[in-house]
């Protein structure tokens, strides 16, 4: 299977070719356009996501869409927002990436990919508090709302749970709000994350909570 | 204080380094990331707890956090809401008006004072425009790209109202409609025509067309609704 | 007339260039601004009369939308700066008149009033809500802005390819299209998250955009305040 990202940084998409038998695994409902013969199957990650508990947090499908084909083919998807598009190779025996649920694309065959919560009532903008763990081989594809911002942890780093993408589970978290509960609701800031240690975190510039707080005073009705 | 601002121009992110004490001024809920010892304080505007589900979806609250580096430096990430650039503007004793929502982050000697000005109802109803006062930078954002446009006094400059985000007091203003007009939908099509010698921000998208796309999308209000709120991170009201 | 394109990314804007006697028609809430000669003529329409169109516009299910003329008064040129709702790109397409476009409602930006608009509403409510289709007819000879959320791509189509409904910006009539499912049947389609997709063929060009706004008014409409009915 081969992919080539294009649009980044703010428009970032990817679009794979596989061969004979080959597949891929991506977000429901992220498929542009592809070549005739593809057949598509449902999947579903594993751990501790069910349907009941999706619908009551709203947000994004945590549904996944395998797409097959007998002969060669070409698919493209997309993230539901525009950002950037990246790409991280999984190399077996313990490589992993810790991914915000909503941030996940795609993935090669041989990556699994478990749900896990994310710890007390953390929110990645507008999923709720559940993360993925990808393992195992091959590539992952996740995305960002709005620009990337790579940084490697060495001490420590607070961030809004919101601009959370991805980081590698060396790094240690505690979830905080930011003094008591009164004033996490007037700070405005919802939860943060206290990473410590050191490893290589994945940062977004934007976030659905923010953007919804921004738009809200323009929707009338 | 140092500052620096990453991945424009579409997603924009305004980082800010501070020396031991040294303070930054951010609409509350802005901050995104922070590296070092931050101390950090609310000062709450407008609306008392009753009010504020209401109050902060209807953009009539300003709330601003003061972040202040606690023994040693200290580097903070602040994001608009919205897509686009953010604009440092230096202020000496001249002031500057903007749209509530273009606010960003200052430095300590800028105070931001709600106005009506006589614009009430001129951007969408609730929203209000900020005077900022006193002398230091301001950092204010909007959807899309911004552009600036000086005016020497010769000509007026005719704009609708959803693109403009900032403008000098210098200016002044009128409000026209757009002529042989037979019919509106969600939002007048009001015209800003502004006038004198001064510099007006324009962004080149419109919060109100993005609000009257997004209208068939939102959940419809059921009697059973019981205005739990969510607001992002923070869920406000339900229990 | 003449069109600029400026802003490269995502905050694409066009300014169309008016000379007397020229006329150019833009969804009514796509204007930024205008030279002070320009008058602006906003008019209601609804699917199914004569004349224009019907069925475009920002909003997706609504059977009304609002049209802006522009024109000069005064003999002199004037312009009128145009943007799009969403974040993304601009293209111009000249459409000539041996081959109609095309073009989906939600991309429709502007068009010189040279062109022939009318619509093709497809009708198409799909399972996942929100989803639905209506298409602009755009024949004769001039310009035709489209613009999208992302980037625009343009393909020429010899064979056949597979769109999700949502990608579709415009293309030209010569390509034979039917609507469909995903997957094989309608749970399949259903848990793909896919809504429906169009199924081209023959040879012409397409031009898709990278994201689809209805999936991002799906997962941003519930976290804004409530509406009545």
């Amino acid at each position: 299977m081969e992919h080539t990202i294009i649009g980044n940084p703010d428009r970032g998409n990817v679009s794979f070719t596989l061969a004979a038998g080959e597949s891929v695994v991506v977000e429901a409902g992220s498929m542009s356009f592809m070549t005739t013969g593809m057949e598509v199957k449902p999947r579903l990650i594993g751990g501790l996501f069910t349907a009941v508990k999706r619908k009551l947090l709203g947000g994004e499908s945590l549904f996944l869409s395998e797409y097959s084909t007998a002969t060669a083919g070409a698919i493209a998807i997309a993230p539901a927002f525009p950002g950037t598009v990246l790409c991280k190779e999984l190399r077996g025996a313990g490589d992993a990436l810790i991914i915000a649920a909503c941030s996940f694309l795609a993935c090669g065959p041989g990556v699994s990919l478990t749900t896990e919560y994310g710890g007390g009532r953390s929110w990645f903008s507008g999923t709720g508090p559940f993360i993925l763990r990808a393992t195992g081989t091959g590539p992952v594809f996740f995305n960002t709302y709005g620009a990337v911002v790579e940084r490697d942890v060495k001490g420590s780093l607070t961030v809004d749970t919101g601009h959370l993408v991805a980081w590698e589970p060396t790094l240690d978290y505690r979830i905080r709000g930011m003094g008591s509960i009164k004033k996490t609701l007037f700070s405005g800031e919802g939860l943060v994350m206290a990473f410590t240690g050191s490893g290589r975190i994945f940062l977004q510039t934007r976030q659905l909570g923010g953007f919804v707080r921004w738009l809200a005073p323009f929707c009338h009705g | 204080m140092n500052h620096e601002i990453l991945c424009g121009p579409s997603f924009s992110i305004l980082e800010v380094t501070l020396a031991a004490g040294e303070r930054i001024v951010s609409e509350a809920g802005a901050m995104a990331w922070m590296d070092g010892n931050v101390k950090s304080e609310t000062t709450t505007r407008g609306g008392v707890l009753a009010g504020l589900k209401r109050a902060v979806f209807s953009g009539e609250t300003f709330f601003q956090n003061t972040y202040e580096a606690d023994g040693g430096p200290a580097r903070i990430a602040f994001a608009p809401g919205v897509s686009g650039e953010i604009v440092p503007w230096q202020l000496q004793g001249e002031d500057l008006l903007l749209q509530r929502g273009a606010y960003l982050a200052s430095t300590e000697g800028i105070r931001c004072e709600s106005r009506s000005e006589g614009l009430k109802g001129l951007f969408a109803q609730g929203l209000f425009v900020l005077r900022a006062t006193g002398t230091g930078t301001m950092f204010f954002s909007g959807y899309g790209a911004i552009d600036s446009i000086d005016l020497d006094g010769g000509s007026t400059y005719t704009i609708d109202n959803g693109y403009v985000v900032a403008w000098e007091p210098s200016l002044s203003y009128r409000l026209t409609k757009a002529r042989k007009i037979r019919s509106f939908l969600f939002s007048d099509q009001l015209l800003l025509s502004f006038s004198g010698r001064g510099r007006v921000w324009i962004n080149s998208r419109s919060p109100q067309s993005l609000a009257s796309w997004v209208h068939p999308f939102r959940r419809v209000k059921s009697k059973s609704s019981g205005g739990g709120i969510q607001l992002g991170p923070v869920a406000l009201g339900g229990e | 007339m003449h069109v600029d394109l400026s802003g490269g990314g995502l905050f694409a804007r066009a300014l169309v260039h008016l000379e007397p006697g020229e006329k150019f028609v833009s969804d009514a809430g796509a204007m930024i601004r205008a030279s002070s000669n320009i008058d602006i003529d906003v008019t209601t329409g609804s699917r199914g009369k004569g004349g224009i169109l019907g069925g475009i516009g920002r909003l997706l299910t609504g059977d009304t939308f609002f049209l802006s003329t522009y024109e000069v008064t005064d003999g002199r040129p004037g312009d009128v700066g145009l943007a799009p709702t969403h974040m993304g790109e601009v293209r111009e397409v000249n459409v000539s008149p041996d081959e109609a476009w095309l073009c989906a409602g939600g991309s429709f930006l502007g068009a010189a009033s040279t062109l022939t608009l009318d619509t093709r509403f497809q009708g198409l409510r799909g399972l996942l809500g929100g989803e639905s289709l209506s298409l602009l007819r755009v024949s004769g000879s001039g310009t035709l802005l489209v613009s999208a959320l992302g980037m625009l791509t343009g393909m020429n189509v010899d064979g056949e390819l597979i769109v999700d409904t949502g990608h579709v910006v415009a293309f030209t009539e010569g390509l034979s299209y039917k609507i469909d499912k995903v997957g094989g049947g309608w749970i399949n389609t259903w848990l793909s998250g896919e809504g429906f997709v169009m199924r081209f063929s023959g040879k012409g060009q397409i031009i898709l955009q990278s994201h689809t706004p209805t999936r991002f008014g799906q997962m941003l409409g519930p976290l804004l305040p409530e509406r009545q009915a």
